[in-house]
């Protein structure tokens, strides 16, 4: 069964999956084992497979899609189960850039991943990361930009968090990650962020093992 | 007869850099087509380009006349509001309104900016369009399009078809009447059908008939390119001979792919197609430098690429804010290793980058003004 959902996930099925999910609950499979060594393990392999070139964005989006109508499923046993998200993350699209396809991929991805996700929109001024990360206690903050325009704003926005969470003494539990394509991991050293991914799937990798190094 | 040319040439895209160099806000800019079509020209003229720089946004242009929402600033180039997608599902396919060429949304700036060039330089405009993928993405959201394209695919070539039919063929015959050409180039952007946000099965379905659809009803000179993604594809020469179909008798490799499959494979490629290449130059080296790198990812492409005379340099959208000094260099380096016949050995060959004076010097020199 597990197996069976776990392909279903690869392959980008959703009605497959959430046959077989519903099948599995209603068989009384272990919710967290549905959850990660079905489809959690399967995204893994969709995000190896999309890193390594094999599938492409539109196949990662397919069985993105498909896992999370699974946990759509899944959601109550979640809820009165004991398994907790990875992390939670905070993300948008810097103030000045209407570009939302990036993020909205890596949402799906760290989702996917098992990560819960407050999603800020696009065009996101800089306090408004600050006062989410606050206001969530989030471990990562994610700033993403299609514009080289964007480029000025994300240095404004990562030096204002690296300020003023150094303030409130918790800069070192909360992990700036950027990402986009005008940007490079030499742009993010430059402006004092934790991490850079290049793709959807790299900054779910990324996101989860940084969060496991804490 | 025209003589052939004794060195290379370098073009590029430069509308943000133009604007923010002379100083005209974005969203003047990319309205106000005496304004638009000088400045750039203007700025063609300072840098050397051996092709005036006449493009506008062309993601834009279709996408608003249907209704699109758009998003207009003074700092940045006009954008898709992509909050609120016109095809929010596909039944709103059967209530979009067919644009008017000559009165919808920009399309009569896009008209007044070509007959502007014209006026200016004597020498004749282009038709650019949206390619058809690109068009769908902004109207319908590229997720959407991605699903739509897994589940409902019937939808999507009904849309295309649309697309083509309702959209752009009378767009194109518009642009081609007004400025007096009925031949002239028809050339598409089509950046979105690009790998990894493609797989080549896609390209084959949703990209490749749909700009020989477009040739079908226009004629031959109809080409869609600006697809990059081929260090991406798994199938480099695969997506090479796609693009050909799109755009037969030169093809356009776009740094980063150019670089990271190195000018080689591209060029044995083009050699074996025999096509010609526009080379473009990454915009973030562009934009970041430093000088010494620019100039030597130039020297090696034509060194590699240019000895046949079968390649042209193209800078790839400059970024707004890229220091003039090496957009300077780039061209300086073009005009240097790429004079024929090529230097044996381009190491050995002194390149002078000339110090320059500021846009503004330039202009008041000129006694020019952007008002």
């Amino acid at each position: 069964m597990l197996e069976s959902i776990y392909e279903d996930v690869v392959r980008g099925d959703l009605k497959r999956v959430t046959e077989h999910v519903k099948a599995a609950l209603e068989a009384g499979l272990d919710v967290d084992n549905i959850l990660n060594r079905g489809m959690i393990a399967a995204m893994d392999e969709v995000g190896r497979r999309f890193e390594s070139g094999k599938i492409f964005v539109p196949e990662m989006i397919m069985a993105a899609r498909a896992m999370l109508a699974g946990v759509d499923i899944m959601k109550p046993h979640l809820l009165k189960g004991k398994a907790a998200p990875l992390g939670k993350v905070v993300i948008g699209t810097v103030k000045g850039d209407l570009h939302d396809i990036g993020k909205n991929l890596v949402i799906m991805m760290l989702e996917a991943t098992g990560f819960e996700v407050v999603d800020l929109g696009i065009d996101v001024p800089e306090s408004r990361f600050l006062e989410a990360v606050r206001k969530h206690n989030a471990q990562l903050v994610a700033l993403s930009g299609l514009l080289t325009t964007a480029m000025s704003e994300m240095r404004a926005t990562a030096q204002l968090l690296n300020r003023e969470l150094k303030k409130d003494g918790i800069r070192e539990q909360v992990t700036v990650m950027i990402g986009g394509a005008p940007v490079t991991q030499s742009f993010a050293d430059e402006i004092g962020a934790d991490l850079y991914a290049p793709d959807a799937s790299s900054a779910a990798r990324k996101a989860k093992e940084r969060l496991r190094k804490a | 007869m025209a003589t052939a040319p004794d060195r290379m040439i370098i073009a590029a895209q430069c509308n943000d850099h133009s604007a923010y160099l002379a100083g005209v806000p974005f969203d003047r800019f990319y309205t106000d087509a005496r304004t638009f079509a000088k400045t750039q020209l203007l700025v063609t003229e300072y840098y050397g380009f051996d092709a005036p720089n006449t493009m506008w946004d062309g993601y834009n242009i279709e996408a608003e006349a249907l209704g699109q929402k758009m998003m207009f600033s003074p700092n940045k180039m006009p954008d898709v509001d992509r909050r609120e997608q016109l095809l929010e599902n596909p039944s709103h396919l059967d209530h979009l309104k067919i644009p008017d060429p000559y009165k919808s949304g920009r399309m009569p700036w896009v008209h007044e900016v070509n007959k502007t060039y014209i006026e200016l330089t004597g020498s004749p405009a282009r038709a650019y369009f949206c390619a058809p993928f690109s068009l769908a993405v902004n109207i319908r959201g590229y997720m959407n399009l991605v699903i739509d394209i897994n589940t409902n695919p019937e939808f999507v070539h009904r849309l295309f078809a649309f697309l083509c039919d309702d959209v752009l063929v009378p767009f194109i015959e518009a642009m081609r009447h007004e400025i007096g050409r009925p031949d002239s180039l028809a050339d598409g952007s089509d950046a979105w059908a690009s790998p990894p946000n493609v797989n080549l099965d896609m390209v084959d379905e949703f990209v490749v008939p749909y700009t020989e659809r477009l040739r079908e009803r226009l004629g031959k000179k109809v080409v869609t390119r600006g697809q990059w993604g081929d260090a991406r594809s798994g199938d480099p020469e695969r997506f090479m001979e796609q693009k050909l179909k799109c755009c037969p008798g030169f093809l356009s490799a776009l740094d980063p792919d150019l670089h990271e499959l190195g000018p080689r494979r591209i060029k044995d490629f083009a050699v074996k197609h025999n096509v010609r290449i526009d080379a473009g130059i990454d915009a973030t080296l562009i934009r970041s430098g430093p000088i010494d790198a620019i100039v030597g990812r130039i020297r090696n492409y034509i060194d590699v690429m240019g000895r046949d005379g079968k390649c042209i340099i193209f800078l790839n959208h400059i970024p707004f804010d890229t220091p003039p000094e090496h957009i300077h260099a780039a061209v300086a380096a073009v005009h240097t290793y790429g004079r024929f016949p090529i230097a044996e050995n381009l190491a050995e060959v002194p390149l002078k980058i000339p110090q320059r004076e500021s846009f503004s010097e330039f202009l008041h020199k000129k006694g020019e003004t952007i008002d």
